[in-house]
């Protein structure tokens, strides 16, 4: 989970907007500091989107250039919104280039197959462990079933716990447009991962 | 929503979903919850969705692979090819705004040969180039307010997209009056002075009549015609430039306010 309180943005922070000056003057090192801080936030979007470690890599890494050479058009409230939008148009064009390659590509594995490798719950044994990593593997999975606009507002509102606020800003559209998106993504992904006959906690006593 | 509904009905996917992540007015939420009491259906799948959330919240925040940190090099590197287009595009302006000018200097030797040439087709000249000299000033005129705007708009492109339909009626009207321009000059070249409508021109003219000839000779008089037939296709020529780079400017600079 990411902290989404507005006293992690480094605008909302006292010396934000400084940094966010310099860098439209041109300086690069106040441009890293702001790399340093939105980078972990930017990279797991683009791994939610893309789902493969080595995609949301050139992904991000595509997000921050782009935002370089974008930073003098910066003008809106939240500079995390803003690298955010960024970062889902460079994924757009990550799948747009994987889309390209030919299939069988080793730089190419399966979309949900090469999720990171995660730390091990310690509380739970090697079974439990394995399926967690199973259920994770089909939700993510899942999400790359939805089309972009739905992924895009369920990572940032179920993964990353944005305010629809913030995705509506990201996504440059209206919050019942946000609203409406969440709605839609999730209902596919309740059908998908039932069909898929995955149950979550909870999950089948209620499924009709 | 309504405590009267069946009790087998379609639940309203999206009211559930705001009302999950707390997104519902007051009234609203009131309102489903008093439903929610009452019907299973609602109620559980509502508690899908929960579980649906608790179960993409578990999807681990990785580490990044490496810093993203960008160098001296990564900015100063070259475009790459995919961008290469619109980098060459980026001179469009500067081809355009050249090509006015070399248009505008065209037309002015064109005047002051008009001017000093004798008989009716100098005249004639003379008239063409006034119409043509002041429909490039407008054209210089309504292309600076082109690209003034368009920068405008380029500096405001965090903002949503609020330019974009005037820079377009801007251009078309500057192709709109350059075309009229384009078909204008031949015609007027060919007209006789009293035809002309315009005023100026026809001042000019009757300076120019008041003037003796200055004793034209037939060699004399066949290159200027020559010359004036090549000055006549490269000021076509410029103009034409002027419109093309005009038009690509125009593309490149909308690409790139989408890509922003």
């Amino acid at each position: 989970m990411i902290d989404p309180t507005p006293e992690a943005d480094p605008v909302a922070a006292p010396d934000g907007a400084a940094y966010v000056r310099l860098a439209q003057a041109g300086d690069l090192d106040a441009f890293n500091a702001i790399v340093d801080f939105h980078q972990r936030l930017v990279f797991n979007l683009c791994l939610r989107m893309l789902g493969s470690p080595a995609a949301a890599e050139d992904a991000a890494q595509d997000a921050f250039l782009s935002a370089w050479r974008n930073i003098r058009s910066f003008r809106g409230a939240s500079l995390r919104a803003w690298l955010l939008r960024i970062a889902a148009n460079s994924c757009t064009d990550e799948l747009r280039r994987r889309a390209r390659r030919p299939v069988g590509s080793l730089d190419a594995p399966p979309p949900g197959e090469d999720v990171p490798i995660e730390v091990a719950d310690p509380g739970a044994g090697p079974e439990a462990e394995a399926l967690r990593r199973e259920q994770r593997r089909t939700v993510q999975a899942a999400l790359l079933r939805l089309p972009h606009d739905q992924r895009l507002a369920v990572v940032m509102c179920d993964v990353q716990g944005f305010a629809y606020e913030e995705i509506a800003e990201a996504m440059r559209t209206s919050v019942g447009t946000v609203k409406s998106r969440i709605a839609r993504g999730r209902e596919k992904l309740r059908r998908d991962l039932l069909k898929a006959g995955e149950h979550p906690a909870g999950w089948e006593r209620h499924t009709p | 929503m309504k405590n009267l509904l069946p009790r087998r009905h379609t639940p309203d996917i999206e009211a559930l979903s705001a009302f999950l992540d707390g997104g519902l007015e007051a009234a609203q939420a009131r309102a489903l919850e008093a439903h929610l009491a009452s019907c299973d259906v609602c109620s559980g799948r509502l508690d899908v969705l929960r579980a649906l959330r608790a179960a993409l919240r578990e999807l681990p925040e990785a580490e990044t692979p490496r810093s993203f940190r960008l160098r001296r090099a990564d900015i100063e590197a070259p475009a790459p090819a995919a961008a290469a287009a619109p980098g060459w595009m980026r001179l469009a302006p500067a081809l355009s705004a050249l090509s006015v000018l070399v248009f505008a200097v065209l037309v002015g030797v064109d005047l002051s040969r008009g001017g000093g040439s004798s008989g009716q087709s100098g005249l004639t000249a003379a008239g063409a180039g006034q119409d043509q000299l002041q429909a490039s000033r407008s054209l210089e005129t309504s292309m600076d307010a082109d690209t003034s705007k368009a920068r405008t708009a380029d500096d405001d492109a965090g903002a949503p997209a609020a330019g974009g339909p005037d820079v377009g009626e801007t251009a078309t009207e500057a192709y709109a009056e350059a075309t009229a321009l384009a078909q204008a000059a031949p015609a007027g070249a060919v007209a006789p002075p009293v035809a002309s409508e315009d005023p100026d021109a026809a001042t000019l003219a009757d300076d120019a009549a008041l003037i003796p000839a200055s004793q034209p000779t037939p060699a004399g008089e066949q290159d200027n015609d020559e010359s004036d037939l090549l000055l006549r296709t490269l000021e076509i020529a410029s103009a034409a430039v002027a419109l093309g780079a005009a038009a690509i400017a125009l593309i490149s600079w909308t690409r790139r306010r989408r890509e922003a």
